[in-house]
């Protein structure tokens, strides 16, 4: 036998407890977590170049929130969301990797009393989107637009 | 000048050439743990069996102060040799004649030796050690990388291509060895990735050494980029040589044949597989316990440990071996194992080699992580890969076979040629334990005693279905079989399946799902 007792743990499968080896990538695996749509993250890693937001403000969906410099592109990142700014993670010029956390949002409650107030014939939604950050590729040097 | 001067000026030049990058060059490369390109191609062919070609080649870089510049061979060594007596063509890049660095004749003389190898049908061997495009030739650069891709590609399925990564290979250039149908690595010494560490670094802010981002272990176990692992050069080329052994010159013909033997005695299948699925056991040493002299060499063996592939002779014929391994997660097919499944079965097709697959998994791993990576799309590739394949199809059924992993397997739906079965055989839709919990959830959930219950369920379940006999009653096994006998069965079909002539319908090519 090429292999030991002590090397084997339970693997379950539909309900079997097989005994057997894990491999690496396997006990590597993350659970999955669902996505926060009040944490916005870094979808892509590189230079923050502009805040455009403010802690305490309220932002809409399609706001102007960041410009990240990111594979030598002036990213700009929007919200897709609703809400008042909690807390700003990230200041000028600091290098941000990827999924790191860049703003967060009040809490859900919140933003559904403020989806009611402002619609309040529609049934309440729950706060939808999954994803919550859009990133657009802009060429946004002026200069290079002029130029065409 | 009479002709022994022109003849002793000849050898000056050739041994000027010889020496390649010089002594300083040859030092350093000495110094990184690295042989030198001609040490490579005489260590690897057979005795006094290389034949160069384009000894005298010259660059025609003229920008950059290039045209003052001597690159002896333009920094690749050609020719053609004979590994095992087979006949092959090979290339060897020079990393002691600026880098390694491919300009246009380079690249030449790469595509002639290539096209060579075409002409000949005999297998191509690629040992990369190269810096990357010569920057100062430009775009000839990159016309002489497309070139190559475009004759690896023509090549496929044709001749066995094999790629030896002896050094950098980076940027374009790894979509040769990418291209081709074997890829070794060399602990320390072989390095391969699209965009480097310094890149990663400035663009991304990631640090992370060559080593972890594209070193021999990291393409032999994460990316399943290389097939085969070393720890030296030397014998690295002894894998080489042992795979050429395995397998034929080009896709009209047959692996050599070898004297038949008989598996050793050390190797009994009985004492080898527990008789309770839940408990494992390595299926290579099934294999040894199978095959000729219990001889068996795996590919890939630390990418998806969870399949097993690689080769062995059945009465000294090559035979490809496709295995569920439980003893890693329980042998679950998955997308690294599907890929890698998927590919051997594909080569195996094109190259005439027979199939024996060795069924014992418990289905298609479940998960987030495997669902988002597309086990659907990756999954599916087993399916036509095996179903695509014309060659002599055999499989085993040794114990737990459910699901869509059952299918999968080189079942009968497929149109297996031949499936065995051992008494210990359990074909099912899943395991007992889960498919009583469905089947007689209510009876469970609304006894006096539910686990007394599920119990009973459990058992009543498998006697019904964890066995070969229902399987075998609709034909979709053709035999029951002693596990003992497992190789005088293999032995008989292999030999009746030796006319098999499976015609398929005009077309240009499959699409499979990539």
């Amino acid at each position: 036998m090429d292999h030991e007792e002590k090397d084997l743990e339970i693997f379950s499968f539909e309900g079997t407890d097989y005994k057997t080896k894990l491999t690496d990538k396997f006990r590597k695996h993350q659970p999955y977590q669902p996505e926060d749509p009040t944490k916005i993250k870094a979808q892509i890693p590189g230079t923050m170049l502009k805040v455009l937001v403010r802690e305490g403000q309220y932002i809409n969906p399609s706001k102007l929130l960041f410009i990240l410099e990111a594979m030598k592109m002036k990213n700009k990142v929007f919200s897709t969301v609703s809400g008042r700014i909690k807390k700003i993670h990230i200041i000028e010029g600091q290098i941000v990797t990827k999924n790191q956390l860049l703003l967060e949002l009040g809490e859900p409650e919140s933003l559904l009393k403020k989806l009611l107030e402002k619609s309040p014939p529609k049934p309440p939604k729950p706060p939808k989107p999954p994803k919550p950050v859009k990133e657009k590729r802009n060429k946004k040097d002026s200069k290079a637009s002029l130029s065409k | 000048m009479s002709l022994k001067r022109k003849t002793q000026e000849f050898v000056e030049r050739r041994e000027q050439i010889l020496q390649g990058g010089g002594e300083t060059a040859i030092r350093k490369q000495q110094a990184m743990g690295k042989m030198t390109a001609r040490e490579r191609v005489i260590g690897l062919l057979d005795e006094d069996s290389f034949q160069e070609y384009d000894l005298f080649a010259q660059h025609e870089g003229r920008d950059f102060d290039m045209d003052k510049k001597e690159l002896p061979g333009d920094g690749v060594i050609t020719g053609t040799g004979k590994i095992y007596g087979s006949p092959l063509c090979i290339f060897a890049q020079d990393f002691t004649v600026a880098g390694g660095s491919l300009g246009l004749m380079h690249a030449r003389k790469i595509t002639k030796i290539m096209d060579h190898a075409l002409k000949l049908k005999v297998p191509l061997i690629g040992i990369n050690d190269s810096g990357g495009a010569r920057v100062q030739e430009g775009v000839n650069s990159l016309a002489g990388y497309g070139e190559i891709f475009y004759r690896n590609t023509l090549a496929s399925g044709v001749i066995p291509q094999i790629s030896v990564i002896l050094g950098p290979c980076a940027g374009g250039a790894v979509y040769s060895p990418a291209l081709t149908d074997f890829v070794f690595v060399v602990d320390n010494i072989s390095k391969m990735f699209i965009t480097g560490p310094e890149v990663i670094k400035t663009v991304l802010g990631e640090e992370i050494s060559m080593e972890e981002l594209g070193g021999a272990r990291i393409h032999s176990s994460v990316t399943g980029n290389a097939h085969f692992f070393a720890n030296s050069e030397q014998e690295c080329f002894e894998q080489i040589k042992t795979l050429i052994s395995y397998i034929p010159w080009n896709n009209s013909q047959k692996a050599k044949r070898l004297r038949p033997r008989n598996p050793k005695n050390s190797f009994r299948i009985d004492e080898i597989v527990p008789v309770d699925p839940k408990q494992p056991y390595d299926v290579r040493n099934v294999i040894r316990a199978i095959a000729d002299g219990s001889e068996f060499f795996e590919i890939m063996e630390n990418f998806a440990q969870n399949l097993v592939i690689g080769y062995a002779r059945m009465n000294g014929q090559t035979v490809g071996f496709v295995a569920n391994q439980p003893i890693y997660l329980a042998g679950v097919l998955d997308v690294d194992s599907s890929d890698k499944a998927a590919r051997f079965i594909r080569f195996c097709d094109a190259f005439n080699i027979p199939l024996i697959t060795l069924v014992d998994l418990p289905g298609y791993l479940p998960g987030v992580d495997q669902e988002h990576a597309g086990v659907i799309r990756h999954g599916a590739k087993v399916l036509y890969a095996y179903s695509e394949a014309t060659v002599p199809r055999i499989t085993v059924i040794l114990r737990k076979a459910y699901g869509g992993g059952y299918i999968a397997m080189n079942s009968r739906h497929l149109n297996a040629d031949i499936v065995f079965a051992w008494p210990s055989a359990e074909i099912a839709v899943m395991g007992p334990e889960g498919a009583a919990n469905i089947i007689f959830r209510k009876e469970i959930t609304t006894a006096d005693d539910p686990e007394k219950m599920r119990k009973q369920k459990i058992k009543e379940y498998k006697d019904k279905f964890a066995n070969p006999y229902v399987a075998a009653a609709k034909g979709y096994v053709d035999a029951v079989i002693e596990p003992g006998e497992t190789r005088k069965f293999l032995l008989h079909a292999l030999e009746v399946l030796e006319t098999k002539d499976v015609p398929r319908p005009q077309r240009k090519h499959g699409c499979i799902p990539l």
